[in-house]
C-alpha cells in the first residue's frame, strides 16, 4: 500500500487534471461568457475539475473509509460531467430534447442525494491499482442511464458535422468527436482490471481538445495534421538513421575503447552542422508538398500585383485574375462576369465549361442580395434565403449545369458592384473554408479596383474613339446641313461659325467673330440685341426668332434663329448655340400665300352673297315679268295720256328693279361670259365715251395714256366695260365729293403677260382701314341710299372670272388708284351663239303651247302673242303639256324649266323620245338663274332661252325669230 | 430521396427555418421586391398566351405600376369559356393539374396549375407543418415521415391536390393513405383516419375546425361507453386507451382526443377556425394553426408560429388590395376603375378586398377574390414579423345587411350562437322581410330543449356584445331583428342524406351557413 501511495503518477494525474480543468474553465468562461455554449462547456470543465479534485482526494485517502467518503462525491460530479456535456452538445448542434434534459438533470439530482446516503456504493476495497468502490444496484442503474448521454452527444456531433457547410465547422466538430472518442476509449480501458486507471488521461485530453475546438478560430485540418506529422516522422527517422549510423561507425572506429568526450562533442557538432541544412531542406520540401498550391499562388499574386499597374490590357488582367484564383483554389471552373453597356452582367473570361447563356440583369435577385450583403453567396443559399428562392429556373439551371458553388461580388471601395466571380466546386470536392473565402475576397478586393480602372480606361478609350467619330460626323452634318450653326459668347462675339454660313453670307470668320449684330439689318439690330440679352441674362431658350440680315454684298435675306444657352458646370451661362436658317423663300411664299388667302376669303364672301342674291332674283323674276310685260303691253293700248305716263313710270321702275336683279345675277356669276378677242384700249375708250357727258358736266378731266399696240386678249367685252364704267363712276363720285372736280388718269400698259389698266383720281382717297374691305359685297362709304355697295364686288367677280386681278392703292387725301390686271389670252375659246337678230315677222295663226306654273306669266304670254297673231294655248304642268302635244300639232313650245312634278328638262327628254322633230321648236323661259345643272343643259342642247323678267318685245322678237325661216 | 427530405439531410436547423419560414423575416420592401420580380416573370410568361393577350388587351406592362394602371380587374367570367372548358392551348404553361372550387357560387370554377406553381405550393405545405408545430421562432419539430391526418376534400379540390403533390416532394404518412382515402366519402375518411391513428399515432392533423370539435364532443360523450372489439385489443390501441384512461382519471373528466394523441400541430382553415379555436385547443391539446387560401391560390397567407394573425406569403401570388369603399363602388359602378394599394399602402384597421395575380404562368391576372380582409396590425411584434397582419373578415355577399346599419358576417353570427351556450347541431341564417323591415332568420337544430323566444333573446344579446353596429339597431331603431326557427332533431342529417342520394358534391351536402338559397331552406323545412 505504501508503494502504491507513493506512486507519483497515480496521485499526480488527478491533480494535473484538476489544474488543467480549472485553467480551461477560467479561459472558456472569460473568453465569451455571453454564448450559452461557452457557459455550458465551462460548467463541463468545472465538473471535470471537481471530479479530478475528488479523485485526487480519494486516491490520497489514508484509509478505505475516507476513500469511500470521497468516492461518494466523485459519482455525482462524474454524472454531472456527462449530463452537462450532453446539454452542451445539444445546444451547440441545435438538437435540443427538453424531455431528455429534464430526465437527465432529475437523475443528477437523484444521484446527488442518493450517493451521500450510501445507496450507490456501500464500501471500498483496495486493489492492485488503488481503491475500488463496490457498486450497489442503484449505481449500476444510474451508470446505465448516464452512459447513453455520451452516445447521444456523439451522435449529435456526428449529425451536425454531416450538415455543416463550412470547412471550419466540420473540422471543429471533428476535433470534438475525436475528444469524446478518446474519453470513451480510455474509459473502456478502465473496464479491464489490474492496470493503471486511464480515464483521468482521457478526461485531460477531452477537456483540452474540446476547449481548443470551441475557442480557436483556425484549426488544423486533422487529416492534414496527421499526414504532415507522419511525413516529419519519416524524415526524422531517415535523418536519425544517418546520424545513428555515423555514431555506430565512430564507435567501431574507436574499438573497445571509450570514446573521449571531446570526440563525441566534435562529432555531434559536425553531424549537426552537416545535417542541419539537410534537415531544413527536407522540412521545406515537405512544406512545399503540403503548401504547393499556396506557394504557387503567392508567387503568382506577387507577379500579378506588380503587373496590374499596366491597365491597358484589360483582357490580360481579367484572364490573369481568373487563372490566379483557379490556381489557388484548384477549382473545376471559374467565370468572371462584368457589366455590358446595358448594365447586364455577362461572362468575359472563364475557365471550365462554356457558358454563353449565363447573364444577370442588374436587378436580378442574386445581384440585389450581393449588393446588400457583404461576402460570398453560396448557391445553396438559393434554396434557403427567402429572397433567392424565386430565382428563375433558367438561372438556377445554368448555375447548376456549370457546377457553380459560390458567387463572389466584385465591389469597389464604395461598395458598388462592378462584377461577379462564379466559383465552381473544388477539384477535391471539399467545401470552401473561411480561409478560402478570405483569400478570394482579398484578391478580388485588390483586383476589383484594377479591373474597374481597366474597364474605365477601356470605356474611356472607346468613348474617345466614339467622340472622334462623332466629331467627324458632326462636322459632316454641320457642313451639309441647310441651317447655319454658330456659338455666340455672352459678349455677343462669335466663337464658331459653320462653313456653310460663311459661304452663304460671304463674310469670313474674322469679320463675323466681332459681333453677331454685324450682319443684322439696321432696323432689326435692336431686336437682335434684345434677344441676345434675353438668352444670356434670362437664360431663356428662344425659338424661331426672325429678322432681316445682310449678306456681305448688301443683299437682304430673312433669318430665323433658335437660341439655346450653354452653361458651365456651375450652371453659369457661358455661350449660346445658335441655329439659323435662311427663310427668304419661305417669307416670299408666305406673302404670296397671304395674298391668296385674302383673295380666297373675299371670293368666299362673294360666293355666299351671290348664293343669296340668286335666290332672291329667282323669286322676284316671275312677278317682275308680269309687271314689265303687262306695262309694256298696256302702253301700246289706246289709253289716256296720263295713264300711259303712269304706266311708263311703272315700266321704268320695274326695269330698274330688273336691272338690279340683273346686277345681282351678274354678281352671282351665273351667266357664262361671252368671250371674244377684244382690244382693251377700245373697251376703255367706250367706257370713257359712255361717261363723257357726265365727266364733262362734273368738270372732270380725263387724261388717257394708252399703250400703242397693246396686245388683244380674249375677254367678255361687255363685262369689262361694266367694270371700267364702275371704276370711272366711283372715281367721278369721289372727286366730286372731294372738290367738285378732278382729274382722272387712265393708263393701259403691258406688264410681262398681263395688261394693266390703271385709273388714278385725285379724290379723297381711301382710308387705310377700308382698303381690305373695298371689294366686300355691300361695303360702301357712301351715305344710305347713295350706293348699293355691290359695284366693286361685281367688278372683282368679273376680273377674277377672267383670271385677272383688281386692286386699289391709296394714300388718304391723295386720291386713289384702281388697277385692273388681265392676263393676255390669245388662244380661241368657244364662241357663244350669236343672238343678234334684226327683224322678225308677225304671227300667222301658228299654234304655240306655253307651259308655266305661274298663271300671271301664262296670261301675259298669251296676251302678248295673241296680239301678234299667234294661237296660244297654255298649260300649267309638264304632264298636261305631254297630253296636249300628243293630241295636237304645235309650231312652237314655250317651256318653263322649273315645274312641279316633272320639270322642263324632263319634259324635253320626253318630247325627245316621243316627238323628236318638235325639239327644234322649243324655247325655254326661266326665272331660274341658270344654276349649274340648267346652264349645262342649255349649253348642251343648244335650245334658245328667254330669261325672266322679259318684256313683250323681247318675247315677240324671240318667238318671231324662232318661227321665221333661218337666216 | 424526395426533394424536401434531402434538405433535412443537408441543411442545419437555422437554414431549414430560413428555407421554410424565412419569409416571415422579410421587410415590407423586401416583400415587394420579391413580388415585383415574380410579377415581371409572370408578365413575360403570359404575354404571348391567348388568355394573357385577352386580359392584357395586347399590352405588355413594363412595370408594376403600369401593370396596375392598364390591366383591368377581372372575375372568373373574363376567362370564360377557356377555363371551364379546360382549354390548355389558351394558357401560358401546360398545366400539371386542374382543380375545381366547391361550386358554392353556382358552378365549379376549374383552374389550372402549372408545374412550377405546384412545386412552390408543395414547399409551402412543409412550411405549414413547420409553423403549425413550432412553439417559437426557429423551433423545428418536424422531420420527414411525419404521420398526418388530412380531413380535407380530395382531388380535384385544391386541398386534396396539394396534399397529393406535397407527398411527392416530402415524405409523410397520410392517415388513411391517399390511395384508400380518395375512394371514401368524407365521413368515412374521417372515421377511418382516427381509427387508424389509434394504432399508428399522429403527428399533425389538417382538418376543418368544426370536424375536430365534433370529434372531440363525440368522444367526450361516448368514451365512457366504449365497446371492446378485435381492433381495440391490438396492443398499441389498448396501450393508447390505457394511457388515455389514466390521464382522464387524473383530470377527472371523460377521455378526450388529447389523451389519446399528442399531435404536434393542427392545421386548419376557414371561417370557423377563430370560432372553434378554444374548443379545438381544449379537445386536442394544441392550439390550431390557420392558413388562408382558396382554389385560386391554396396558400396565400399563414399564421405566424404564435398562431395569432395571418401574414401573406410572397411566393404564391402577386397581391393588391382595394379599399372597402372602392370595392363597393366598383361593384356598383362598372365604369369605375379603382386604384389598388400594395402591402406597403395598407392602414391598420382597414378593410380591403383582395386582388390577386397568379404567378408561374397561371392565367388569373388582377383577379377579384371576393374576400374582405381586415388589417389588424402593421406588424406582429410578438412574433417578430414586420409585415402587415390580417384576419379574414368576410366573403363579398356573405353578409346579412340589416337596415343598412349592421352587416353581419358568418363568423359574427356563429360566434354569437356559440356564446349563448346553447347546444346546437347545425344552423343556417338568411335575411327575411316583414313588410319593409328586414330581419335575421336563424334556422337552428338543437341538441337540447329551448324555446325560440329564449334563443332569440340570447342571440340578440350576444350579437349586441360582438357587433357594435348591430347594437345600434336597437338604440337607433328599437329593432330586435333576430327570429329563430327551431328545426327538429335530425333535420340537417336528413338534408345531408338526401343530398348524398342526389349525388351532390361535397360542398353542397349541407346548406350554407349564411344566405342559403331558397331551395335549400325549403328542403330544410320540408324535412322538418
Amino acid at each position: 500500500m505504501a508503494n502504491l501511495q507513493s506512486d507519483f503518477l497515480y496521485l499526480i494525474t488527478p491533480l494535473v487534471s484538476s489544474v488543467i480543468g480549472f485553467c480551461l474553465f477560467t479561459i472558456v468562461l472569460y473568453r465569451d461568457w455571453g454564448k450559452i455554449e461557452n457557459r455550458l462547456f465551462s460548467f463541463v470543465l468545472l465538473s471535470l475539475t471537481l471530479w479530478s479534485i475528488f479523485t485526487f482526494a480519494m486516491r490520497a485517502s489514508p484509509n478505505v473509509q475516507q476513500a469511500l467518503y470521497w468516492e461518494r462525491m466523485i459519482t455525482p460530479s462524474g454524472l454531472a460531467l456527462f449530463i452537462l456535456y450532453y446539454h452542451f452538445t445539444s445546444v451547440y448542434t441545435r438538437r435540443i430534447n427538453r424531455g431528455l434534459l429534464w430526465a437527465a438533470y432529475t437523475l443528477l439530482v437523484a444521484a446527488s442525494i442518493l450517493s451521500p446516503m450510501g445507496l450507490l456504493h456501500d464500501y471500498m476495497t483496495w486493489g492492485e491499482y488503488g481503491y475500488a468502490p463496490h457498486l450497489l444496484p442503484l449505481m449500476i442503474v444510474i451508470s446505465f442511464a448516464g452512459a447513453p448521454l455520451i452516445v447521444l452527444s456523439l451522435l449529435n456531433l456526428i449529425k451536425a458535422r454531416r450538415v455543416a457547410t463550412k470547412h471550419e465547422d466540420r473540422t471543429r466538430l471533428s476535433y470534438m468527436i475525436l475528444a469524446i472518442l478518446l474519453l470513451c476509449s480510455f474509459a473502456i480501458i478502465d473496464l479491464f482490471p489490474n492496470h493503471t486507471p486511464m480515464a483521468i488521461f482521457g478526461n485531460i485530453l477531452f477537456g483540452l481538445i474540446t476547449a481548443i475546438a470551441i475557442m480557436k478560430y483556425h484549426l488544423l485540418d486533422i487529416s492534414w495534421a496527421v499526414r504532415r506529422g507522419l511525413a516529419y516522422l519519416l524524415v526524422s527517422i531517415i535523418v536519425a538513421s544517418f546520424y545513428i549510423g555515423l555514431l555506430l561507425l565512430t564507435h567501431l572506429a574507436f574499438g573497445e575503447e571509450d570514446i573521449p568526450v571531446w570526440a563525441y562533442t566534435l562529432l555531434v557538432i559536425a553531424v549537426a552542422g552537416f545535417f542541419l541544412p539537410f534537415w531544413h531542406q527536407m522540412q521545406r520540401l515537405i512544406d512545399k508538398w503540403f503548401y504547393r498550391k499556396r506557394y504557387d499562388f503567392l508567387e503568382e499574386l506577387k507577379r500579378f500585383s506588380s503587373n496590374t499597374h499596366d491597365i491597358t490590357n484589360f483582357n490580360q488582367l481579367t484572364s490573369t485574375l481568373v487563372r490566379l484564383i483557379d490556381q489557388a483554389l484548384q477549382l473545376s471552373g471559374i467565370y468572371l462576369l462584368l457589366p455590358k453597356e446595358t448594365g447586364e452582367l455577362e461572362v468575359v473570361t472563364y475557365i471550365g465549361k462554356r457558358a454563353t447563356k449565363l447573364t444577370f440583369e442588374s436587378n436580378d435577385p442574386i445581384i440585389r442580395q450581393l449588393r446588400s450583403n457583404p461576402g460570398l453567396l453560396y448557391c445553396r443559399d438559393l434554396n434557403i434565403s427567402p429572397q433567392l428562392q424565386f430565382v428563375t429556373a433558367e438561372t438556377r439551371g445554368e448555375l447548376q449545369a456549370l457546377g457553380v458553388e459560390a458567387i463572389v461580388p466584385l465591389k469597389t471601395r464604395k461598395d458598388n458592384l462592378v462584377g461577379l466571380l462564379l466559383l465552381c466546386h473544388k477539384l477535391s470536392h471539399k467545401p470552401y473554408s473561411s480561409e478560402d473565402e478570405q483569400l478570394v475576397l482579398t484578391v478580388t478586393n485588390q483586383v476589383t479596383v484594377e479591373i474597374e480602372n481597366a474597364r474605365l480606361y477601356e470605356t474611356a478609350r472607346r468613348s474617345e474613339k466614339a467622340l472622334r467619330e462623332s466629331e467627324t460626323l458632326f462636322k459632316t452634318i454641320v457642313e451639309a446641313a441647310p441651317s447655319f450653326l454658330m456659338i455666340v459668347r455672352v459678349d455677343g462675339t462669335i466663337q464658331y461659325v459653320s462653313p456653310n454660313c460663311l459661304q452663304f453670307t460671304g463674310y469670313n470668320s474674322e469679320e463675323l467673330s466681332t459681333s453677331l449684330t454685324l450682319w443684322a439689318h439696321d432696323e432689326d439690330k435692336e431686336r437682335l440685341a434684345q434677344t441676345l440679352k434675353r438668352v444670356f441674362n434670362g437664360g431663356l431658350e428662344v425659338r424661331h426668332f426672325e429678322y432681316r440680315a445682310l449678306k456681305r454684298d448688301g443683299t437682304i435675306w430673312y433669318a430665323s434663329s433658335s437660341w439655346q444657352p450653354l452653361r458651365d458646370e456651375a450652371g453659369k451661362i457661358i455661350s449660346a448655340i445658335v441655329q439659323t436658317i435662311d427663310i427668304t423663300e419661305h417669307k416670299e411664299a408666305e406673302e404670296k400665300s397671304k395674298e391668296l388667302t385674302e383673295k380666297a376669303q373675299l371670293a368666299s364672301r362673294l360666293a355666299s352673297v351671290g348664293e343669296m342674291a340668286s335666290g332672291i332674283a329667282h323669286e322676284i323674276n316671275n312677278p317682275l315679268t308680269g309687271v314689265i310685260g303687262y306695262s309694256s303691253l298696256l302702253i301700246k293700248k289706246d289709253l289716256p295720256e296720263y295713264v300711259k305716263d303712269k304706266l311708263g313710270i311703272i315700266h321704268t321702275c320695274a326695269q330698274q328693279v330688273a336691272d338690279i336683279i340683273s346686277r345681282l345675277l351678274a354678281f352671282a356669276r351665273q351667266h357664262k361670259p361671252a368671250r371674244f378677242c377684244v382690244d382693251i384700249n377700245e373697251v376703255v375708250n367706250t367706257a370713257i365715251s359712255l361717261r363723257a357727258y357726265s365727266t364733262r358736266t362734273s368738270s372732270i378731266e380725263v387724261i388717257t395714256q394708252f399703250m400703242v399696240n397693246l396686245p388683244h386678249t380674249i375677254a367678255d367685252a361687255s363685262q369689262l366695260q361694266q367694270v371700267f364704267l364702275n371704276i370711272i363712276l366711283n372715281a367721278e363720285t369721289e372727286m366730286k365729293l372731294a372738290h367738285g372736280k378732278g382729274t382722272l388718269w387712265i393708263t393701259t400698259e403691258q406688264d410681262d403677260n398681263n395688261i394693266r389698266v390703271s385709273f388714278r383720281d385725285n379724290g379723297r382717297g381711301i382710308a387705310a382701314e377700308n382698303l381690305p374691305k373695298l371689294f366686300d359685297p355691300f361695303f360702301t362709304t357712301r351715305e344710305i341710299g347713295q350706293g348699293t355697295g355691290l359695284g366693286l364686288s361685281v367688278c372683282h367677280g368679273i376680273i377674277a372670272e377672267h383670271n385677272g386681278r383688281i386692286y386699289a392703292e391709296s394714300q388718304s387725301g391723295a386720291g386713289a388708284t384702281v388697277t385692273v390686271e388681265l392676263p393676255i389670252v390669245t388662244e380661241d375659246k368657244p364662241v357663244a351663239r350669236s343672238t343678234g337678230r334684226k327683224s322678225y315677222e308677225k304671227g300667222n295663226q301658228e299654234r304655240i303651247l306655253v307651259v308655266d306654273d305661274e298663271p300671271v306669266i301664262l296670261d301675259f304670254i298669251r296676251s302678248a302673242l295673241e296680239a301678234e297673231g299667234y294661237v296660244v294655248e297654255t298649260v300649267n304642268s309638264a304632264v298636261a303639256a305631254l297630253v296636249m302635244i300628243k293630241n295636237n300639232n304645235y309650231n312652237l313650245l314655250l317651256l318653263d324649266i322649273k315645274l312641279p312634278e316633272m320639270n322642263g328638262i324632263e319634259l324635253y327628254g320626253n318630247i325627245q323620245r316621243e316627238n323628236p322633230l318638235l325639239l327644234k321648236s322649243i324655247i325655254f323661259i326661266t326665272g331660274d338663274i341658270m344654276g349649274p345643272e340648267t346652264s349645262e343643259f342649255i349649253f348642251k342642247v343648244g335650245v334658245p332661252c328667254i330669261a325672266k323678267p322679259f318684256t313683250a318685245e323681247k318675247l315677240i322678237e324671240e318667238v318671231g325669230f324662232r318661227l321665221s325661216p333661218r337666216m | 430521396m424526395l426533394r424536401e427530405d434531402a434538405f433535412f439531410k443537408t441543411l442545419n436547423n437555422e437554414e431549414l427555418w430560413q428555407r421554410y419560414c424565412g419569409f416571415l423575416d422579410l421587410s415590407v420592401k423586401e416583400f415587394l421586391e420579391i413580388q415585383e420580380d415574380l410579377l415581371k416573370q409572370q408578365i413575360n410568361l403570359v404575354k404571348d398566351s391567348l388568355l394573357g393577350k385577352k386580359i392584357m388587351n395586347h399590352n405588355v406592362p413594363s412595370s408594376v405600376d403600369e401593370f396596375r394602371r392598364i390591366i383591368p380587374l377581372t372575375t372568373y367570367e373574363d376567362y370564360e369559356p377557356h377555363l371551364s372548358e379546360r382549354r390548355e392551348e389558351s394558357l401560358a404553361a401546360k398545366p400539371e393539374a386542374w382543380c375545381h372550387s366547391s361550386g358554392r357560387g353556382g358552378h365549379f370554377k376549374w383552374l389550372p396549375y402549372s408545374k412550377e406553381a405546384i412545386e412552390v405550393m408543395s414547399q409551402l405545405f412543409v412550411s405549414y407543418l413547420f409553423l403549425a408545430t413550432a412553439n417559437k421562432k426557429g423551433d423545428i419539430r418536424i422531420k420527414p415521415k411525419e404521420r398526418i391526418i388530412i380531413n380535407l376534400p380530395p382531388r380535384p379540390y385544391a386541398s386534396g391536390t396539394f396534399a397529393y403533390y406535397a407527398s411527392k416532394v416530402f415524405s409523410f404518412h397520410l392517415i388513411p393513405p391517399l390511395e384508400q382515402s380518395e375512394a371514401m366519402t368524407f365521413q368515412e375518411r374521417i372515421q377511418k383516419g382516427f381509427q387508424m391513428a389509434l394504432k399508428s399515432g399522429v403527428d399533425e392533423i389538417s382538418s376543418i375546425s368544426s370536424v375536430l370539435v365534433k370529434a372531440g364532443e363525440r368522444m367526450a360523450g361516448e368514451a365512457q361507453r366504449i365497446r371492446l372489439s378485435r381492433f381495440m385489443l391490438h396492443p398499441k390501441v389498448l396501450l393508447r386507451f390505457a394511457r388515455a384512461w389514466f390521464w382522464s382519471r387524473i383530470h377527472r373528466r371523460p377521455i378526450l382526443p388529447k389523451d389519446l394523441w399528442k399531435p404536434k400541430g393542427i392545421i386548419t382553415g376557414g371561417t370557423d377556425t377563430s370560432i372553434y379555436k378554444k374548443d379545438v385547443t381544449y379537445y386536442w391539446g394544441v392550439t390550431p394553426w390557420e392558413a388562408y387560401g382558396s382554389t385560386e391560390i391554396p396558400g396565400m397567407a399563414v399564421q405566424n408560429w404564435n398562431k395569432k394573425w395571418l401574414t401573406f406569403v410572397p411566393y404564391p401570388a402577386f397581391f393588391e388590395f382595394l379599399t372597402e369603399e372602392d370595392s363597393i363602388k366598383s361593384r356598383e359602378d362598372k365604369s369605375y376603375h379603382p386604384s389598388t394599394v400594395l402591402i406597403d399602402g395598407l392602414e391598420e384597421g382597414g378593410l380591403y378586398e383582395l386582388i390577386i395575380t397568379q404567378l408561374y404562368g397561371m392565367p388569373l391576372l388582377r383577379y377579384r377574390m371576393g374576400d374582405i380582409l381586415k388589417v389588424v396590425a402593421l406588424r406582429d411584434e410578438g412574433a417578430g414579423v414586420n409585415l402587415p397582419q390580417f384576419v379574414f373578415h368576410t366573403r363579398i355577399g356573405a353578409t346579412i345587411d340589416l337596415a343598412s346599419l349592421a352587416r353581419l358576417t358568418e363568423s359574427v353570427i356563429w360566434q354569437a350562437i356559440i356564446n349563448t351556450g346553447i347546444k346546437y347541431e347545425e344552423w343556417s341564417a338568411i335575411k327575411e322581410y316583414d313588410g319593409a323591415t328586414a330581419y335575421l332568420r336563424l334556422y337552428l337544430e338543437l341538441k337540447e330543449e329551448r324555446e325560440p323566444a329564449e334563443i332569440e333573446h340570447l342571440v340578440d344579446t350576444q350579437l349586441k356584445i360582438i357587433d357594435v353596429d348591430y347594437r345600434d339597431l336597437d338604440s337607433y331603431l328599437g329593432l330586435q331583428p333576430v327570429k329563430v326557427t327551431v328545426l327538429p332533431t335530425g333535420t340537417f342529417e336528413r338534408y345531408y342524406q338526401e343530398k348524398v342520394k342526389e349525388g351532390a358534391d361535397l360542398a353542397h351536402l349541407k346548406p350554407p351557413h349564411i344566405n342559403a338559397p331558397e331551395s335549400a331552406i325549403q328542403t330544410l323545412l320540408r324535412l322538418n
